[in-house]
């Protein structure tokens, strides 16, 4: 595992399709934490809804970047498909936590180095391990939405993108959608519940973990499922 | 008699309502070499991936030897972004090779490939020969127990395929089964001991001896510009490859001269000539 791990990260690392996701996650932190105070919790929310947006995109750039003929030589090394695509998609997670982790550390660096005056009341510890699961969740929700569409489960490219674009707008506005046409509620569940997790910390000013439990048991259930359909999709696609 | 390795029972595959390959059956032993012609896309590549088990089949049943060991050498390695040291090895440690084994074999294969000067350059920034030096290698680390090679000579040097037809032949007497597909017949007579043609979605046995009958010269011409081949000159070729103005034939002994003659006329330029040894 930790060899397919390596040879994962290289090539992913070396066509360095991470860093534009990255710059862009990094401006939208100098950009959203620029003029303080803030919320803690709103922020954090924010921070970690954007992220799924960078994931989800992440998620997908990765699927298409692996190549058909590469992957026959290492799955055959390997003579395990769980055990590979599984590696696959723990690279997506280390990323995840990477890019969680910054989302949390700017803001705490930037509060530390502004006398605690960043954001509207004093940050906890509670604040920090809550925000940062948040993020780590939305970068799971995110890369696991976005690796779905893989070039062997979605041949038409064009439509993948289209598909994927749709799911990430209607994870987030599914709400906002349903308040005005609330047959939509009936689909709504088919799109991951990025706005179902968000939706549970507005207006509070501190993470409320029982209000959590249901989206976030909902958020991981979304996750799994689509971490266990691709790999079941993938294995029976083949070649 | 040697124990099966690999057994395809009455297998088909279709590419949607496309047939491709109808009721194969073959059965592959440790002292299998066999030689898989046909025309392109009649399905040689597809039949290997089978094998393999990365391509779904249709109907039919593949049975595998336990704890058997396959490797392959795909016809079009990809321009990927690694190096081949990096991607070689990569795969050697995914082998579960240890560092020291890993960085010993590849340095004896770079040297035999020629390709020392290049193990730091992006494979995408390599030439067709050499990328196809990478597939083979990264096959080679390590002994198979069977081998699976779709077009492995395709773009690589005179000396590469000197240098891979031994390897394989190694190999072979080790008890590696090989599978191979390819265009060329003087590649058959080398490095395998019964070939098939799929024609007509199946497996038809060849006669070897037909074909060990053979001998071939490969030639190298620096062409002039925009130049072609004609069709009159394709028919007594056996296989051609370009490399921008490079022409590459390899072409039956008796029709050496007629070739040579027929492209000097067209103002190309011979650039070597040596006979394929059987």
């Amino acid at each position: 595992m930790k060899n397919l791990l390596v040879y994962h990260f290289k090539t992913y690392l070396k066509s360095y399709k991470l860093l534009l996701p990255f710059l862009i996650y990094l401006i939208y932190l100098f950009a959203a934490y620029g003029i303080m105070p803030f919320s803690i919790v709103s922020s954090f929310s924010e921070s970690a809804g954007v992220l799924f947006f960078i994931m989800a995109f992440v998620g997908f750039s990765y699927a298409e970047l692996e190549n058909p003929v590469t992957e026959q030589l290492v799955l055959l090394r390997v003579n395990n498909d769980t055990l590979y695509y599984l590696s696959r998609l723990t690279v997506l997670l280390i990323i995840g936590v990477v890019m969680s982790i910054l989302g949390i550390l700017y803001p705490l660096v930037l509060n530390s180095v502004n006398n605690n005056l960043l954001f509207t009341r004093s940050l906890q510890f509670e604040d920090v391990a809550i925000g940062l699961f948040l993020h780590c969740l939305m970068a799971f929700l995110g890369a696991m939405t976005g690796s779905f569409f893989h070039p062997r489960i979605i041949r038409n490219r064009k439509m993948a993108v289209l598909l994927l674009f749709f799911a990430s707008v209607m994870g987030i506005s599914k709400g906002a959608l349903a308040d005005y046409f609330p047959p939509t509620r009936l689909i709504a569940w088919v799109f991951p519940p990025v706005f179902d997790i968000l939706a549970s910390f507005t207006s509070l000013e501190f993470f409320v973990i029982p209000a959590m439990a249901l989206p976030v048991t909902l958020a991981l259930v979304y996750g799994l499922v689509l971490m266990i359909g691709q790999i079941k999709l993938l294995k029976r696609a083949k070649f | 008699m040697s124990h099966v390795l690999i057994s395809l029972n009455t297998i088909s595959k279709s590419f949607g309502k496309k047939l491709i390959l109808k009721d194969i059956d073959l059965k592959i032993t440790p002292k299998s070499a066999i030689a898989l012609l046909g025309p392109n896309g009649s399905g040689k590549s597809t039949l290997l991936k089978i094998i393999a088990g990365l391509a779904k089949i249709s109907s039919g049943s593949i049975d595998y030897a336990p704890q058997l060991k396959i490797a392959y050498i795909p016809e079009n390695f990809p321009k990927i972004d690694l190096t081949p040291e990096e991607f070689i090895k990569s795969m050697g440690l995914i082998d579960g090779l240890t560092h020291e084994h890993v960085s010993t074999s590849l340095a004896e294969l770079l040297q035999a490939f020629q390709m020392q000067d290049m193990r730091d350059v992006p494979i995408k920034h390599l030439s067709k020969g050499t990328i196809q030096k990478v597939s083979v290698i990264q096959a080679l680390l390590t002994t198979p127990d069977v081998l699976l090679l779709d077009e492995p000579l395709s773009g690589q040097d005179i000396q590469s395929q000197k240098l891979f037809i031994r390897m394989v032949q190694e190999l072979h007497q080790q008890g590696v089964a090989t599978i191979m597909s390819c265009h060329e017949r003087f590649l058959v007579n080398q490095l395998a001991h019964s070939a098939y043609e799929i024609s007509d979605h199946q497996l038809i046995s060849l006669d070897l001896s037909a074909l060990t009958e053979v001998e071939y010269d490969v030639m190298i011409f620096e062409a002039p510009a925009e130049a072609t081949l004609d069709l009159q000159l394709h028919h007594l070729i056996e296989k051609a490859e370009w490399d921008h103005n490079r022409l590459k034939l390899i072409v039956p002994r008796d029709q050496s001269d007629l070739v040579l003659k027929k492209l000097l006329k067209q103002q190309f330029k011979l650039r070597a000539m040596e006979g394929i040894d059987q």
